[in-house]
């Protein structure tokens, strides 16, 4: 049997608003193979980075969960707040999107890194100093031992997300979390962010889990991909089945719309009309079908279930064998 | 009369830094070092490298928002730096810009009416109350927004629909080019290939130039005829975009292209995607 690092089933969350509870993520499943990297790739205001939230159980107190989140045969909807901060950053690391606001411009970063250590590990300050150290080090900063007691703003935009990084892996946990971890960076500089995630996964044994609304990351990155619309999973399978054949049209519509995709210079790119369903007012039946080229009447009786696509993966959508044709 | 709509020649940026002792020389800082180069009407240039290459510093030199060291832009063959304060004022409405976060572009306290006349408003050019009118509901609908959103804040947009209100305020006085700074890096894939459809239409339509500032190159597929590269202050290589992405000279346009997260199975062709039906 293939082990699970997280298994995450009929995840939902609802937030509390004047007018009521409105669903955020809706009914959503997936696991994160050992050692395997999940991509979950969407428009802003999918669900995604909601979803990462709720793994690491940091969602506001206006939100409402349900479902169950397994890390290692643990349902970490069920661990109090005081056993959840022993999982967060021990077992389950985070990465965000914007080194700047991650981190702390009033303390150096060795102290930074070295907080998780002594938190979590029970290290000394000089032994957790020392460790940061390291921790730099295997992230590619040069000099690193130098480099403890600067502070953020004395870093370039890549060194912060390798900064970062650092303290993410400081306790060894057994789950990254990445959040658009190279949205903010140079094409250049996201290529050395990613190289040194590919590298500390595969030395580590890490699993991961990258959130980012671009395919060529994911594509590169990942093993596994979630396709969110609407807070909802509408495709799912591994990287080589779905981006070889996109079985749902909002998948499709991602691909189209990606410069990097297209071989003709100065060509138009796919749009997706219309804009992402508040939710607020979800339509009935298929969410996306307002946006969709392949739609009938039959789309907007009722949701439809995941179902198989053109390869080994799910679709959330009853046109299939029309959209891959 | 010169033919070329912008013209930079050898233009040299220069900032000095805060002394390192107290008696010591101000280092200078050389953030752009002897750039060229020239655009015709209707035509547009990206110019593309990495954070800290002179690439803004560029933009904003074209846009005379900051002083050259030496050199000079010329803007339909009037140099820029030569001309009286008056007579800059005047020329400046065939010249916009387009800015990157346009979330922070946009007063969040101002009806998007207000913010996409301010141009208009400056310049002094909308004669008569209707006549301004008349203006920012064309210029909305150039964008794809309508004539009514006038009336609404920026926080009732999208950040594609603020972007696009942004391109708006660029148009509103008809220039003859538009400089656009990373217009693309903060918006979502869907949404960047909107703007960038929208960027090759108003330029089809309008006869636009466009400088296209990037750190990206596949975004500038979609808008340049030309691309310079752009490596610490100077142009390593400059071309038309269908050489420089077949055929790349210079070992940091490699890299630059090696960059591009191309994914790897999109190889394949697939179906093409159909519309919606009207």
């Amino acid at each position: 049997m293939m082990q699970n690092t997280l298994s995450v089933q009929n995840l939902s969350v609802s937030l509390r608003t004047d007018s009521g509870y409105v669903p955020i993520v809706r009914d959503l499943s997936f696991d994160v193979r050992k050692g395997a990297a999940l991509g979950i790739v969407g428009e802003s205001g999918c669900g995604k980075s909601m979803t990462a939230l709720a793994v690491m159980r940091l969602l506001p107190d206006s939100a409402q969960t349900s479902g169950s989140i397994m890390l290692e045969g643990n349902d970490l909807l069920q661990l109090s707040e005081g056993a959840m901060c022993a999982v967060r950053g021990a077992r389950i690391g985070m990465v965000f999107q914007e080194p700047m606001t991650a981190l702390n411009p009033a303390h150096t970063v060795g102290k930074q890194i070295a907080e998780g250590l002594r938190l979590h590990k029970g290290l000394s300050s000089r032994a957790a100093i020392e460790e940061a150290g390291n921790l730099m080090d295997l992230v590619g900063i040069p000099n690193a031992g130098a480099r403890l007691s600067d502070f953020p703003h004395q870093f370039s935009g890549g060194q912060r997300q390798r900064v970062v990084i650092a303290m993410a892996l400081a306790c060894k946990p057994d789950l990254l979390v990445a959040d658009e971890p190279t949205t903010a960076l140079d094409v250049t500089v996201q290529l050395q962010i990613l190289e040194l995630l590919e590298k500390l996964i595969a030395d580590m044994g890490m699993s991961l889990i990258v959130i980012s609304h671009d395919l060529g990351v994911i594509g590169r990155l990942c093993d596994d991909v979630m396709v969110m619309y609407a807070g909802q999973a509408v495709e799912k399978g591994t990287v080589a089945d779905v981006f070889d054949a996109p079985s749902h049209p909002y998948t499709r519509g991602l691909f189209g719309a990606l410069p990097e995709a297209q071989e003709d210079i100065g060509a138009r790119l796919y749009t997706i009309p219309g804009v992402v369903p508040s939710p607020f007012a979800l339509p009935h039946g298929c969410k996306f079908a307002d946006r969709c080229g392949y739609v009938v009447p039959a789309c907007r009786d009722a949701e439809p279930p995941l179902s198989p696509g053109k390869l080994g993966q799910l679709a959330r959508c009853i046109k299939v064998p029309e959209v891959v044709a | 009369m010169t033919k070329y709509i912008l013209q930079v020649e050898d233009l040299v940026c220069e900032y000095r830094l805060k002394r390192q002792r107290l008696f010591g020389p101000h280092p200078v800082l050389r953030a752009v070092g002897g750039v060229s180069l020239q655009i015709m009407p209707g035509q547009s240039l990206a110019v593309v490298g990495e954070s800290g290459s002179g690439k803004s510093t560029l933009a904003r030199t074209v846009m005379a928002l900051e002083t050259p060291t030496s050199g000079s832009v010329k803007l339909n063959g009037e140099d820029l730096f030569a001309m009286s304060s008056a007579r800059l004022r005047e020329v400046r409405r065939n010249l916009s810009m387009v800015f990157q976060d346009p979330y922070e572009s946009l007063d969040p306290r101002l009806k998007i009416g207000v913010s996409v006349a301010d141009p208009l408003d400056a310049l002094h050019e909308a004669r008569t109350s209707s006549e301004r009118r008349t203006r920012i509901g064309e210029a909305l609908e150039a964008v794809g927004l309508r004539a009514a959103d006038a009336e609404k804040f920026p926080h009732e947009f999208s950040g594609g629909q603020r972007q696009r209100i942004a391109i708006a305020r660029a148009l509103i006085t008809r220039p003859a080019l538009i400089v656009a700074d990373e217009p693309v890096s903060a918006l979502d894939v869907s949404v960047q290939a909107q703007v960038l459809n929208l960027m090759h239409d108003l330029r089809e339509r309008y006869g636009i130039a466009y400088l296209f500032v990037s750190h990206n190159l596949a975004v500038v597929r979609q808008v340049a005829d030309e691309v310079a590269v752009m490596q610490c202050g100077v142009f390593v290589e400059k071309g038309k975009a269908a050489d420089v992405f077949a055929k790349p000279q210079h070992d940091y346009t490699r890299k630059l292209l090696a960059a591009v997260l191309k994914p790897e199975a999109m190889r394949r062709a697939q179906p093409p995607l159909r519309a919606i039906p009207n």
